[in-house]
């Protein structure tokens, strides 16, 4: 009988033990197994790179690792000190601890503590461009009250190629939440307002082999983490517009985007990777004014340089009065023309001059002229100004002062058709004559590859989105290199990136990001597929559609990134205007070795440094004056000296303030009471160290912690 | 009425009816003159101010016409609509620019011609007009300049 008894006492005692829930999650678990079986070194580092196992100093390994206990009023410090664990951050019924590896097991089985949770690795799954910005900062909000991530932010973009539905343009915590909340298809006359029509639409043009839009938008405001490659604003809602080609187009789309934007009562910056060369290249085209009008406080665009910073596309002479000067079309490019293209010639204000054809041999020697145009005040055309003996084709000439007040600059747009080229080795040049002293400039149309045989890489930041005051222009720099795209080194600029300035003397770009091999979405129509253009990063199956990402080059990458960045900023301040925008880049971008001295014409301000930047705007955020207001419980400016303020959204009761050092120790405790809603308070803690902080604000309503930087 | 004013009549009729054909062989040959030497788009007015580019494309929409009568059956060569500020929508050829105009501008007479503007601030606005309706729009109140539209590109290298 005893035998039985004692029999099922221990049958009992197993079937309890195995009923016992266990006290180390299965993460842990895993490690504590791995880590007994673990016995060379080679096996130790592997571990080290799986879990988040750490060596001290004295060479014991230790975990970092939440603990839970039953009760908040345990003698926590004395129990995990008698493990040999130390105590880092009190949060009521759980801590913060480093465990000796070999005491987990031991700490788990103390009868007041109720689980250990042993931390998980956290890995850079960002790509170089994010590192190189400080984006991955931004992301995670290191030392901030929040991660900034463009929430509340319209991000719109106005370009071609554009897969709506991309997995990336989902929510990310809630991925059958499309953020893309309007789309306009200016070529094909329709506008989507609702998710299931933007979803059904899918594609803007399903025979685009480019999908360039998708890609810009996904660097601007990618969400998709199952891969590297989501983009800088990834909680930003998203309007597309699929541009109709034209610079109106552009103007009615950014018109557009404000539109929406200002009927949410949200903030919004509109990403333009677009752009040409004919114009002023000074601010006063119709495009720039119009542009010029539309920005302003949370009203913001960013615009490409051009990708023409290694091309001779302009060209410029400074002439006294009765002085000439040829400005001959560079022959050794013999792609120029196509079918039509032109060149653009500007004087300046108030400036008048004659322009003539002339014929060269192949050492420059003129060998004809055509008759002189004279532009002045009266509109004047001259045509058949090809010699069918040195040229082909035709070239017609308009010319015209501009009747802009603000412009007054006499202008000659020439227009190259019928396949217009130079005969055997004969050069074609323009000779202008000035009648008053000035300087004329001309651009080539980079489309068609119009050069100058004197010509210059300066002045090449494009009209669209280089030239007007309002917008911020971007240029590109290198933080990756793949085979045959024929890149600098890494953090050079990159040599295709415009170059300023404006032909009123303005720096341009103002800033440059990464802009080389970028990996971003693309649409998944066999048009992207199966081009050979396609440089494939990753494809990824979700729900039964597969989704792509692929590299591309260009200021077209480079912009968005700025994009992004902005978005962040007015997250933090949806008030920001261009000016404090360029204003905050002038302060914080970074300058190396490759920028130089800045600002100057091919870095601007410099490299963009979207941290610091926030940093910057959350400094001088006056949170009184945001017409948005910000979450419950807001703390800035962080980083601060120790003195800060509280923002409260809501009215509370019985609130304190606890401030602890990342040992766990306090620091400081204030018992504040009642507070009114939208109240702000002034904390002074000035006189603690420097350092890192966890500011807990617990009240009737509220219990919350932030991360405080003091400096 | 007598056999005897017969003739007379006859002869009266035949000189009238040669008249009548006469009179129209002069018109078509006056129509046919105009067609050769006038398009049917023809000259920009001196009252409005335009652009360069949008005198380029307007001589380039005349060479694209100077076979056509009537408008209203005209289809845009490839070669003209590859480069013109023209684009296809819901199926009509629309040119699209940037308009200056005034305080008297007609904005009714503008739509009834079945444009589209948005204006951008008090003087300038962005417009499509369908183009066979483009010849129209001058004799519209209050259109100071036009500038056509230009085609931009996409910034990838």
């Amino acid at each position: 009988m005893k035998k039985i008894t004692l029999l099922a006492l221990c049958i009992g005692f197993t079937l309890l033990a195995f009923a016992q829930p266990s006290k180390l999650t299965n993460h842990t678990r895993a490690f504590v197994d791995a880590q007994k079986k673990a016995t060379t070194a080679e096996q130790r580092e592997q571990l080290r790179k799986t879990f988040a196992l750490k060596v001290a100093d004295n060479s014991d390994e230790y975990v970092s690792a939440y603990v839970h206990f039953y009760s908040a009023d345990a003698d926590k410090a004395a129990i995990l000190e008698a493990y040999g664990a130390t105590l880092n951050n009190d949060f009521g019924d759980f801590v913060t601890s480093n465990i000796p590896v070999d005491a987990i097991e031991a700490l788990a089985q103390d009868e007041q503590v109720k689980l250990v949770e042993m931390g998980t690795p956290v890995r850079t799954r960002m790509n170089k461009a994010r590192t190189a910005t400080n984006v991955d900062k931004v992301q995670a909000g290191t030392g901030l009250s929040q991660p900034f991530l463009g929430t509340g932010v319209v991000v719109g973009v106005v370009d071609g190629g554009f897969q709506y539905n991309h997995i990336t343009f989902y929510d990310a915590n809630n991925s059958s939440e499309l953020r893309v909340k309007r789309v306009w298809n200016q070529s094909a006359n329709k506008k989507y307002t609702t998710q299931s029509a933007i979803e059904s639409a899918q594609y803007d043009d399903t025979q685009d082999d480019s999908g360039h839009a998708t890609h810009v938008t996904g660097i601007a405001a990618g969400s998709y983490a199952g891969n590297s490659y989501y983009g800088v604003a990834s909680d930003a809602d998203i309007v597309m517009v699929s541009y109709g080609s034209s610079n109106t187009a552009i103007t009615d789309g950014i018109n557009y985007i404000f539109d929406y934007a200002k009927s949410v009562g949200k903030p919004a910056v509109v990403n333009l990777s677009l752009g040409q060369h004919m114009g002023p290249h000074d601010g006063t085209s119709t495009f720039d004014k119009a542009l010029d009008g539309m920005v302003g406080a949370g009203r913001i665009v960013c615009g490409a340089a051009g990708n023409e910073g290694e091309y001779p596309l302009y060209s410029e002479a400074t002439l006294a009065a009765g002085e000439s000067h040829t400005f001959i079309l560079d022959p050794s490019d013999q792609y120029y023309s196509g079918t039509k293209s032109f060149a653009d010639f500007w004087g300046d204000e108030g400036q008048k001059y004659t322009m003539q054809i002339v014929y060269l041999d192949a050492n420059g020697n003129e060998l004809a002229a055509g008759t002189s145009t004279a532009v002045a005040t009266a509109t004047s055309k001259t045509t058949s100004w090809i010699n069918s003996t040195y040229a082909s084709g035709s070239i017609t000439a308009y010319a015209q002062m501009s009747t802009d007040a603000t412009n007054n600059r006499g202008n000659v747009y020439l227009y190259f058709k019928n396949n217009f080229k130079p005969k055997n080795n004969y050069k074609v040049g323009f000779k202008v004559t000035a009648q008053n002293a000035g300087t004329i400039r001309v651009w080539g149309d980079d489309y068609n590859s119009i050069y100058w045989e004197d010509g210059q890489t300066t002045h090449t930041v494009g009209e669209i989105g280089g030239t007007a005051n309002g917008i911020i222009t971007v240029g590109a720099f290198v933080t990756n290199r793949r085979s045959g795209y024929g890149l600098t080194s890494v953090g050079t600029i990159a040599t295709f990136s415009s170059k300023g300035p404006t032909s009123d003397g303005r720096i341009k770009p103002e800033i440059t990001a990464p802009g080389a091999c970028i990996a971003s979405a693309v649409p998944n129509t066999s048009a992207i597929t199966s081009s050979g253009d396609f440089d494939e990063a990753k494809s990824a199956t979700v729900n039964g559609t597969t989704y792509y990402w692929g590299y591309m080059n260009g200021t077209s990458m480079a912009t968005p990134f700025v994009t992004g960045v902005v978005a962040t900023w007015l997250q933090a301040n949806p008030n920001l205007t261009p000016e404090q925008i360029k204003e905050i880049m002038a302060q914080t971008a970074q300058t190396d070795s490759y920028t130089g001295t800045c600002p100057n014409n091919t870095w601007g301000y410099g490299k963009i440094d979207a941290y610091a930047g926030l940093l910057k705007v959350l400094e001088t955020t006056d949170i009184k004056h945001l017409e948005t207001l910000p979450d419950a419980i807001m703390l800035y400016p962080n980083p601060s000296d120790g003195a800060f303020k509280l923002f409260f959204k809501q009215n509370d009761n019985n609130v304190n303030i606890r401030i602890y050092a990342a040992n766990g120790q306090q620091v400081y405790a204030q018992r504040i009471g009642a507070v009114d809603g939208q109240q702000t308070l002034d904390i002074d803690a000035v006189g603690i160290a420097s350092g890192a902080y966890i500011v807990k604000i617990a009240g009737d309503n509220t219990n919350t912690t932030c991360r405080l930087i003091v400096r | 009425m007598t056999h005897t004013h017969l003739p007379t009549i006859l002869a009266a009729a035949v000189i009238a009816i040669s008249l009548i054909f006469s009179s129209c062989n002069c018109q078509k040959s006056a129509s046919g003159t105009a067609n050769q030497t006038k398009s049917v788009i023809g000259e920009l007015p001196t009252h409005i101010t335009f652009s360069n580019s949008f005198r380029a494309f307007w001589d380039d929409f005349a060479r694209d016409t100077r076979h056509v009568r009537n408008l209203d059956k005209y289809k845009p060569s490839d070669d003209f609509a590859a480069t013109a500020p023209v684009a296809l929508l819901d199926g009509a050829y629309v040119v699209s620019g940037y308009l200056t105009i005034d305080d008297t501008f007609d904005a009714d007479a503008f739509t009834a011609l079945g444009g589209e503007y948005n204006r951008i601030d008090a003087t300038t606005a962005t417009f499509k007009m369908p183009l066979k309706r483009l010849p129209e729009m001058w004799q519209i109140r209050g259109i100071v300049s036009v500038e056509a539209a230009t085609r931009v590109h996409l910034r990838k290298r």
